[in-house]
C-alpha cells in the first residue's frame, strides 16, 4: 500500500476543500481493498465518518432522503425501505456479507468499482486503470463481464446490487462540491466506458455525495430484487433484476420500473422494456418480449454469451414474481 | 492382531476436542502467532511472467522504504547447494538463478521491521525480464505429453485382459471425455513460517504451518546441508492443509536463509494470492473413459486414460485412473496416465489426489453406462460389485460396500427416485433429481512412533511428532492412549507437532490415525507393562511379587485382577520410585501380513438436488453418505471429518475453478471472492453414518483413514443427480449454471 | 492522551495496584503436588510469570523461549522455575554477592493462589518482579489472550541488570521502581533505546516511521500506540497488541476470519484502518469469555463440534455473537445466510448452524460485557 496522510473531516465544507487533492474514506470496503492491490494510490485520505450524513428521513414530497453515510445494513433494515421500497432492501441484503454491509455506506456503494480480474491486477493491461494500455478481458477470461454498454476499450461489469434498485426507482444523487450543490438523476450518475473507461461517474474532484433521494413512488412497494450467482451467497451477480410493477384491477400493467445488474457496464435501466409493458397483461409472453427488448444490442464475449439469455430469464422470473405479489 | 488387555472405554466415544477451549477463545496459536523475540517480516516478490529470465531487479526504490533491512534477489542471495527432485520433496524457488518457470513464482524477498514496510517494498521492486512464450494450456501441449514413471504412489499404466476386443463385442457401451479444472486448496490459514537460528548460527528452529514437521526438517537439512538433528520444526496448530502443506515450499527455506543473514528471526506469511501457484494445486485432468457391458449389464470392458499436467521443472501426477482399476468387477481393464509440462507451478496432492478427480469421471461414466444398459444406477453398481481387488489380485482386508449401498439407499429413500429426468418437481417448480456415487480411498499406513509416559501426579502424556491439521489428532490419540494406559481421558495430555518428539509420517493420505494411532497404542501398552513391572519389583507396593498377567491399570489405579484389595494409585507408585515419570517409546511398523490384503475404505453417497429449470441454479437439497471405514475412533470428530469431505466435494462439483489466462499464465481469480468455495448457505443437512466393520488386518486398531474419502464419490453423485433432474449430462467440472441453461 | 506513555500496553491499573504488595506467604502449587511459597525464594529476586489456565502446547514453547532469554543474562544466574515443572530440576542457585539471583517462576494462573489474591483473572497472563523481601516491585498484567513474550521477560530482566550495574551493594527499591518504569517504556515501539549501545536483539524495534499516535480501545482497555496509517486494525491487533485471536485469511474482506465488533457491530478488521478506530469500542474474540467462563456460543461450538482446524472459528463466533442481536429469521436457512460471510474450508457449516440455533433456542441474546 502506498503511504498516505490520514485526516478526519470536521465538516462538509472543509472535507470538500480537502477532497480536491485527497480521497474520501467512508466504510473502506472498496477503497482499502483497492489500495492493498495498489490499484488506488491516494496520497491523502479524508475520513468523512464523523460528518452528519447518516440519517434517513422522509421528504415533504413523500420520498426518502438517505444520507451518504447510512450503512448498507441499516438502510436494508429501515422500516420505510422495507415497506415502501422492498426492492432496495432486498438488493442490499443480497450484496456482500453481513460484516461488509455493516461497514459499507450508501455513497461508498454507489462508487464501488468493478470486480474485473484484470482491473484488480496491476501486472495486467487495463484501460480503466491505465488508459491506453489495452483491455485484457475482451480476449481473455470474461465470464463475469458485461454484455450491455461495452466498448472496444472496456467490458467491465458494474458490480453493485443497491445501484440496480436505485436506478430502477428513479433516485436522485445529491452532490456537494466546490461549486455548490447539484442533483444528478441516478441513471445519469454512472458513465458507460466508451473511450474513457477511467471515468466512471460524473463526480468531479472535491465533490462529495451527501445523500440519495428516493421519489414518492407508491407502487414501489410492489417490487422485488432477484440475483443469480454462482453460489448461494457472498458472490457477485451473474445477472440480476430490480422490478416494480403497478397493475390495475384487471392485472394490466399501468407502470413499471426495471433495471438489470451483473450485465451492464453501469446499473442498467431498461426504459424501453418499461414502455413496452405499459398497457399489457402480465403474461409470460409479454414478459419475455420485454426481456428481449431489455437485452437488445447486447454483445457477448467468449465466456459470457450465456449472460444474454440468463439476463432475459432472470428478468422474466422477477417480473413474474412481482406480478403475483398482492 | 486383535487388541487384548486394553479397554475400549474411550475409543468410539464422541469426545469433545481437547483443543476446543483454545480454539473458541482465540488462544490457539498458529505458526505466525507464536511469540518470538526480535522477529523481522519477510514478504516475497513474485514474478509477473510465466516463462523467461530476470535480466535485472532494481531494488533502490524498495530499499528506500523506511524500515526495510535487506532485499534478497537471485543476484545477491546466498548460494545454496544444488537441489534435486525426489519423491516427497519439491524443486523450490530459492533465488539461486534468474529463471522464471511460472507466473507468481517467488523471485525475491524483502525483509523489514514492519509488515507494511515489507509489503510495500516488495511492490516497489522493479523487475526486467527477457520473456518467452509460455506453455499454459494442456490442450495445446497434448502432443508433447509423456508417460511418467509412476502415477503418484501407483503404476502409471495397467492392463488386464483384452479390453479392446471386449469393448468391440459389448452389448452396450459408452465412451466419453470428462474434465476437471485446476483447483486450489485454499485452507483458511495461509502458509506461515517463523525461522530462527540459535546464537551460534548452526541450529535452526522453524515454527511452520505444515502437515509434516519431519518433512520440513528433512528439506531444511538438505537445503542448508546441516544435520537433521540441528533442525527443529514445530507446528502445534495448523489452519487446514488439504495437501498443500504436505511438503515444504519455497518460503520455508527462504525464511531460514533470511534469518541466517539477518541473525534475527524472520517471519513469512503468504498472502492469499500467493496461495495460487507456489504451494501446489490440483492439476487439470482430461479423462477418457469407455465402458462396455454384456447383455445382462455386467461390465466386460473398462478403459480410463488420463491426460494431466505438471510444471516444467518438477513432476507431480494426479493419479485419476487408479481407483478405476479395482472399484468394480471387470475382467478387461486398461488405464494410463500421461503428462504435459506447462509454465505453471508444480501441482501437489489435493484432498484425495487421483481418487476425487477420478471418481468424478468414473462415477459419471458408470451412471451413463447403467442408463445405457437400462439399469438403475444403484443396481448396476451392486451388480458389478468387486469381491476382490482384481487389479492387485488380492482379497480385500474388509469391504462392506454392499452394506453401504443398502443402508444408504434406505436412509436416503432411493426408491423415491424416478428414472426419468425432469419428471419430478417441488411445489415451487424446481426439478428434483437423485444420484449415487461410490466412494473409496486406500487405507494407508506407515511406520510411526510415540512415547507414552505415566506421570507422578496421575496424569499421562503422549509425545509424538505428528500433526493435528483440524483432524482431531490431539483428541483421538488421547482416547487411544487412555484406553491403552488405563488413565481417564481427562488426565491425558497429548503433545505433538514437534520434531523433538518421536518420528511419524506426515498428516496426509488419511494415514495418521492408523499409523500414529497404532504407535500410541503400542507405546501405551508397553508403558503399562513397564509400570506393572515396577510395581512387582517394589517391596512397598501392594502388588509386590505378584504375577504380571494378573495385574491391570484402570482409572489411574494399578490393581490385582484377582484381589481388588491389592491396589494403589499409579501416581503413588511412580512417586515412590523417586521418578517424575515412567515412559516407553515405541515404534510401530506395518505388518508384513497386512501386505497380503488390499486395504480400502468404501462408501455410498446419495444426493438430491433441486435445479431451477429456467435458470440452471443448482441447490443441493440433501446428501446421505454411508461409509465403511473400519472402527470409528471418535463419533463426533469423525462425523465432522466426513461431512467436511463432502462439503469439499460440493465445492469441487459446483463451483471451484482456478482461471488462468493462457497468454500470461497468470491466475486471474487468486482470491476468495472469485475462487468460489462453498459458503454456509450452500450447504444443506448432510447425513453421514458408518456401518459396523471389523477389519482384523489393516492395523491393530482396526481403523481406516477418513480424512479424504468424503470428497470421493460425492462429486459424481451430484452430477448424476443433476442429470436425473434436468436430463443434461455435464462432463466438465465445475457444473455451473451456464452449463445447464437448456 | 498521555504523551509520556507511548507503550503498546500501558500498565493497566491492576498492574500499578500490585506494586508494593507483599506476597511472601502466597503459595504456588508445583507439578509434583508440592506447595512452594514465594518465601521459599527469599533472598533472591524472582520474576513470576503467571500463564493462562487452559491447556496450551504453546506454553511449553514459551517456557523454552524464556530459558533462551535467561541464557543471555548469565551474570544474573537466573533460572527458570516452573511451578508446573515436569522434571526434578533443582531451583537452587549458588549465591554470589555481586549477583542478583533471579528465579523465573512460571505457573498456570489457577494453580497459583497468587492470581486469586491479586485479582488477576485465570485467563490472563501476568509478569511480576518480586524483591528479596517478597514484595512486588513491578507488575505487568496482560490482556486476556496476550501472553508474556520473551521480549517482555527480557525487558524485565534487563531492567534488573541496569540497576545491578548502578550499585555493587544492591539496589534500593526506589531505584528499582524507577528502572522498572523505564522498562515499561521499553515495551513501546516508538521510542529511543534506553541505552544507545544496545544491539541486542531483544531490544526495542526502531521507532515507527510515519507513526500516528492513537489510542485503541480493545475489550475495554485503552492501548496507546503509534501506527503507520496503512496499518489495518487486524494487523494492529495481531502484530502490535499480540491479540492474535482475530485471524488473517484473505486480507481483503472476502472470508470473515478477521471479524471483530466495532461499537457492537460485526465488521471485517482487515479493511478497517487502525487510525480510523479512535473513540470506538473494539471487541475481539479474546474479550468474549468472562474470565474462565465461556460465552454460551463458545460452549455450544465445542459441544456441537463447530470447528476443525479452528482458524475461521474466532470469526465465526464473533459473527454468531453479533447475529444474536440482529434481525435474523428463526429458520436454519436464515442462520445459514446470516453466517455466509464466514468461510470455513474444513466444512463445519452444519455444526456451526446447530451450535448457533441451540443457543438461540435457549433464548440467549445478551453478551455479558
Amino acid at each position: 500500500m502506498y503511504p498516505f496522510e490520514y485526516k478526519e473531516a470536521k465538516d462538509v465544507a472543509s472535507a470538500i476543500r480537502a477532497g480536491t487533492s485527497g480521497r474520501f474514506l467512508a466504510g473502506g470496503t472498496t477503497l482499502i481493498d483497492l489500495m492493498k492491490l495498489n490499484v488506488e494510490r491516494p496520497t491523502s485520505l479524508i475520513d468523512i465518518g464523523p460528518l452528519p450524513l447518516a440519517s434517513v428521513r422522509e421528504l415533504p414530497s413523500g420520498g426518502l432522503s438517505i444520507g451518504a453515510l447510512v450503512r448498507n445494513s441499516d438502510l436494508a433494515n429501515h422500516p420505510i425501505v422495507k415497506k415502501h421500497y422492498p426492492v432496495l432492501a432486498e438488493a442490499l441484503l443480497s450484496g456482500a456479507s453481513p460484516q461488509l454491509r455493516n461497514m459499507a455506506t450508501t455513497g461508498g456503494n454507489i462508487l464501488q468499482r468493478t470486480r474485473c480480474y484484470y482491473f484488480r491486477d496491476t501486472s495486467q493491461p487495463c484501460n480503466k486503470r491505465e488508459p491506453g494500455s489495452g483491455c485484457s478481458a475482451i480476449d481473455g477470461h470474461n465470464r463475469i463481464h458485461a454484455v450491455l454498454g461495452t466498448s472496444s476499450s472496456c467490458i467491465a461489469a458494474h458490480a453493485s446490487d443497491m445501484c440496480v434498485a436505485m436506478a430502477a426507482l428513479d433516485s436522485v444523487v445529491v452532490i456537494k462540491g466546490p461549486s455548490g450543490e447539484r442533483r444528478v438523476p441516478f441513471v445519469d450518475f454512472h458513465l458507460e466506458p466508451g473511450s474513457h473507461p477511467d471515468r466512471e461517474t460524473v463526480l468531479q474532484p472535491g465533490e462529495l455525495i451527501t445523500s440519495v433521494e428516493l421519489p414518492n413512488l407508491p407502487f414501489a412497494s410492489r417490487s422485488h430484487y432477484y440475483k443469480v450467482r454462482d453460489r448461494a451467497s457472498y458472490a457477485f451477480a451473474l445477472a440480476s433484476a430490480a422490478v416494480a410493477l403497478h397493475q390495475d384491477a384487471t392485472g394490466a400493467i399501468k407502470d413499471a420500473r426495471i433495471a438489470l445488474g451483473g450485465v451492464g457496464t453501469k446499473p442498467w435501466r431498461a426504459r424501453a422494456s418499461e414502455k413496452y409493458l405499459v398497457g399489457k397483461m402480465p403474461t409470460k409472453e409479454n414478459f419475455r418480449a420485454a426481456a428481449e427488448i431489455a437485452l437488445q444490442g447486447a454483445k457477448g464475449y467468449s465466456d459470457n454469451e450465456f449472460k444474454i439469455e440468463l439476463a432475459k430469464r432472470t428478468l422474466v422470473r422477477t417480473l413474474t414474481t412481482v406480478s403475483r405479489m398482492t | 492382531m486383535l487388541n487384548i488387555n486394553t479397554s475400549s472405554q474411550n475409543i468410539g466415544k464422541p469426545e469433545d476436542r481437547v483443543d476446543g477451549p483454545l480454539k473458541v477463545t482465540g488462544a490457539a496459536r498458529y505458526s505466525a502467532e507464536i511469540p518470538t523475540s526480535g522477529v523481522l517480516y519477510g514478504v516475497m516478490v513474485m514474478s509477473t511472467i510465466a516463462n523467461g529470465t530476470i535480466t535485472s531487479m532494481d531494488t533502490s526504490g524498495a530499499a528506500g522504504e523506511p524500515g526495510v533491512r535487506t532485499i534478497l534477489t537471485p543476484f545477491n542471495a546466498p548460494k545454496l547447494p544444488e537441489q534435486t527432485s525426489s519423491r516427497g520433496t519439491r524443486v523450490l524457488s530459492l533465488l539461486q538463478n534468474p529463471t522464471v518457470f511460472y507466473n507468481n513464482q517467488p523471485i525475491g524477498l524483502v525483509i523489514a521491521e514492519t509488515l507494511e514496510a515489507a509489503v510495500h517494498a516488495a511492490n516497489l521492486v522493479k523487475v526486467q525480464y527477457s520473456e518467452e512464450k509460455p506453455a499454459t494450456q494442456m490442450d495445446v501441449e497434448r502432443l508433447k505429453a509423456y508417460s511418467p514413471e509412476a502415477a503418484n504412489r501407483d503404476q502409471t499404466d495397467s492392463l488386464r485382459g483384452d479390453p479392446d476386443t471386449a469393448y468391440a463385442g459389448a452389448s452396450a457401451k459408452i465412451e466419453n471425455v470428462y474434465t476437471t479444472p485446476v483447483e486450489n486448496h485454499n485452507p483458511m490459514e495461509p502458509h506461515a513460517t517463523i525461522a530462527a537460528w540459535d546464537a551460534t548460527g548452526t541450529k535452526l528452529t522453524v515454527y511452520d504451518s505444515t502437515q509434516g514437521v519431519f518433512g520440513v526438517q528433512g528439506t531444511l537439512a538438505r537445503v542448508f546441508q546441516i544435520a537433521p538433528e540441528d533442525v527443529r520444526c514445530v507446528s502445534y496448530f495448523i489452519g487446514g492443509g488439504f495437501g498443500c502443506k504436505g511438503t515444504a515450499w519455497s518460503h520455508v527455506p527462504l525464511a531460514a536463509m533470511a534469518a541466517k543473514q539477518m541473525q534475527q528471526p524472520v517471519k513469512i506469511v503468504l498472502s492469499r494470492s500467493q496461495m495460487f501457484g507456489m504451494v501446489g494445486y490440483r492439476p487439470e485432468t482430461e479423462q477418457k473413459i469407455s465402458l462396455g457391458t454384456d447383455s445382462s449389464g455386467k461390465l466386460v470392458s473398462t478403459s480410463h486414460d488420463v491426460l494431466t499436467q505438471t510444471s516444467t521443472f518438477d513432476e507431480f501426477v494426479e493419479s485419476s485412473a487408479v481407483a478405476t482399476r479395482m472399484l468394480y468387477s471387470c475382467p478387461n481393464v486398461v488405464t494410463s496416465h500421461t503428462l504435459t509440462r506447462l509454465n505453471l507451478g508444480t501441482p501437489t496432492y489435493m484432498r484425495a489426489p487421483g481418487e476425487s478427480s477420478g471418481t468424478f469421471a468414473l462415477e459419471t461414466a458408470i451412471d451413463e453406462m447403467a442408463i445405457k444398459a437400462g439399469l438403475d444406477p444403484l443396481v448396476f453398481r451392486v451388480q458389478n460389485y468387486a469381491e476382490t481387488d482384481e487389479n492387485a489380485k488380492k482379497p480385500f482386508s474388509s469391504k462392506s460396500l454392499r452394506e453401504c449401498y443398502i443402508q444408504g439407499a434406505k436412509r436416503f429413500g432411493w426408491d423415491q427416485r424416478s428414472s426419468v429426468p425432469r419428471s419430478r418437481t417441488t411445489p415451487d417448480g424446481l426439478l428434483i433429481g437423485c444420484g449415487v456415487g461410490t466412494a473409496t480411498y486406500p487405507a494407508n499406513r506407515g511406520a510411526s512412533s510415540a512415547t507414552a509416559r505415566y506421570m507422578a501426579d496421575g496424569s499421562a502424556y503422549i509425545l509424538s511428532g505428528t500433526q493435528d491439521i483440524g483432524t482431531g489428532t490431539y483428541t483421538i490419540l488421547g482416547q487411544i492412549a487412555a484406553d491403552a494406559m488405563g488413565i481417564p481421558v481427562s488426565n491425558m495430555r497429548v503433545e505433538i507437532g514437534d520434531t523433538d518428539f518421536p518420528q511419524t509420517p506426515g498428516s496426509g493420505g488419511s494415514m495418521t490415525a492408523a499409523s500414529t494411532g497404532s504407535a500410541v497404542l503400542e507405546a501405551g501398552k508397553a508403558a503399562k507393562q513397564a509400570v506393572i513391572a515396577a510395581a512387582i519389583a517394589d517391596a512397598s507396593s501392594p502388588l509386590y511379587g505378584l504375577p504380571a498377567d494378573g495385574i491391570d491399570i484402570q482409572n489411574a489405579r494399578i490393581f490385582s485382577t484377582t484381589d481388588s484389595t491389592k491396589s494403589e494409585p499409579v501416581a503413588v507408585l511412580i512417586a515412590r520410585q523417586k521418578l517424575p515419570y515412567i515412559e516407553v517409546k515405541s515404534k510401530s511398523e506395518v505388518s508384513p501380513e497386512a501386505a497380503q490384503y488390499s486395504k480400502n475404505s468404501f462408501g455410498a453417497v446419495f444426493t438430491e438436488v433441486h435445479v431451477d429449470p429456467d435458470l440452471g441454479i443448482v441447490r443441493i437439497n440433501r446428501i446421505t453418505g454411508v461409509y465403511a471405514i473400519g472402527k470409528l475412533l471418535n463419533a463426533k470428530t469423525g462425523r465432522s471429518q466426513l461431512i467436511g469431505g463432502i462439503i469439499f466435494g460440493i465445492g469441487m462439483a459446483l463451483m471451484e475453478q482456478t482461471l488462468i489466462d493462457p497468454r500470461s499464465g497468470r491466475v486471474l481469480n487468486a482470491d476468495l471472492a472469485e475462487y468460489h468455495v462453498p459458503v454456509n448457505k450452500d450447504i444443506p443437512v448432510i447425513d453421514v453414518s458408518v456401518v459396523d466393520e471389523v477389519d482384523p488386518y489393516v492395523n491393530p486398531l482396526g481403523i481406516k483413514g477418513i480424512g479424504e474419502i468424503g470428497i470421493t464419490g460425492v462429486v459424481g453423485s451430484i452430477g448424476n443427480a443433476i442429470y436425473n433432474a434436468t436430463g443434461i449430462r455435464v462432463r466438465s467440472l465445475p457444473i455451473t449454471l451456464d452449463k445447464l441453461l437448456s | 492522551m498521555n504523551k509520556t506513555n507511548l507503550g503498546d500496553s500501558v500498565a493497566p491499573p491492576i498492574g500499578d495496584r500490585l506494586v508494593g504488595r507483599n506476597i511472601s506467604d502466597i503459595a504456588i502449587v508445583s507439578h509434583d503436588g508440592a506447595v512452594k511459597r514465594i518465601s521459599d525464594f527469599a533472598g533472591r529476586t524472582a520474576v513470576v510469570i503467571l500463564s493462562s489456565t487452559v491447556w496450551d502446547p504453546v506454553a511449553r514453547e514459551l517456557n523454552a523461549q524464556y530459558e533462551r532469554v535467561l541464557e543471555r543474562f548469565p551474570e544474573m544466574g537466573a533460572s527458570l522455575v516452573e511451578a508446573r515443572r515436569k522434571y526434578g530440576d533443582s531451583d537452587d542457585r549458588g549465591d554470589n554477592e555481586d549477583e542478583l539471583d533471579v528465579s523465573v517462576i512460571t505457573s498456570p494462573s489457577h494453580e497459583a493462589s497468587l492470581s486469586k489474591t491479586l485479582g488477576i483473572s485465570p485467563a490472563q497472563s501476568a509478569l511480576l518482579v518480586i524483591d528479596e523481601a517478597g514484595s512486588i516491585w513491578w507488575a505487568h498484567v496482560f490482556s486476556a489472550g496476550a501472553s508474556a513474550k520473551p521480549d517482555d521477560l527480557g525487558d524485565a530482566l534487563h531492567s534488573l541488570q541496569e540497576m545491578k550495574s548502578r550499585s555493587h551493594k544492591g539496589i534500593t527499591r526506589r531505584q528499582f521502581l524507577a528502572a522498572s518504569l523505564a522498562s515499561a517504556f521499553i515495551l513501546t515501539l516508538s521510542l529511543e533505546p534506553v541505552d544507545k549501545a544496545q544491539a541486542d536483539v531483544e531490544k526495542a524495534p526502531a521507532s515507527v516511521p510515519r507513526g500516528m499516535p492513537i489510542i485503541l480501545n480493545v475489550n475495554g482497555e485503552d492501548h496507546a500506540l503509534a501506527v503507520d496509517p496503512r496499518v489495518t486494525l487486524l494487523d494492529a491487533l495481531r502484530e502490535r497488541l499480540s491479540l492474535t485471536g482475530s485471524k488473517k485469511g484473505c486480507d481483503h474482506g472476502q472470508c470473515g476470519a478477521c471479524t471483530v465488533h466495532i461499537d457492537g457491530r460485526r465488521v471485517n478488521s482487515c479493511l478497517t484502518l487502525a487510525v480510523a478506530c479512535q473513540g470506538k469500542k473494539v471487541q475481539t474474540i479474546e474479550g468474549m469469555a468472562n474470565g474462565e467462563t465461556l460465552h454460551p456460543l463458545q460452549r455450544s461450538f465445542i459441544e456441537h463440534d463447530g470447528f476443525q482446524c479452528g482458524y475461521c472459528t474466532s470469526g465465526q463466533i464473533m459473527s454468531a455473537i453479533a447475529l444474536l442481536k440482529e434481525p435474523v429469521g428463526p429458520a436454519d436457512d436464515d442462520v445459514r445466510e446470516a453466517m455466509s460471510g464466514n468461510i470455513c474450508r474444513c466444512g463445519a457449516y452444519p455444526n456451526i448452524v446447530d451450535a448457533i440455533q441451540s443457543v438461540r433456542k435457549q433464548g440467549v441474546s445478551n453478551v455479558s460485557l
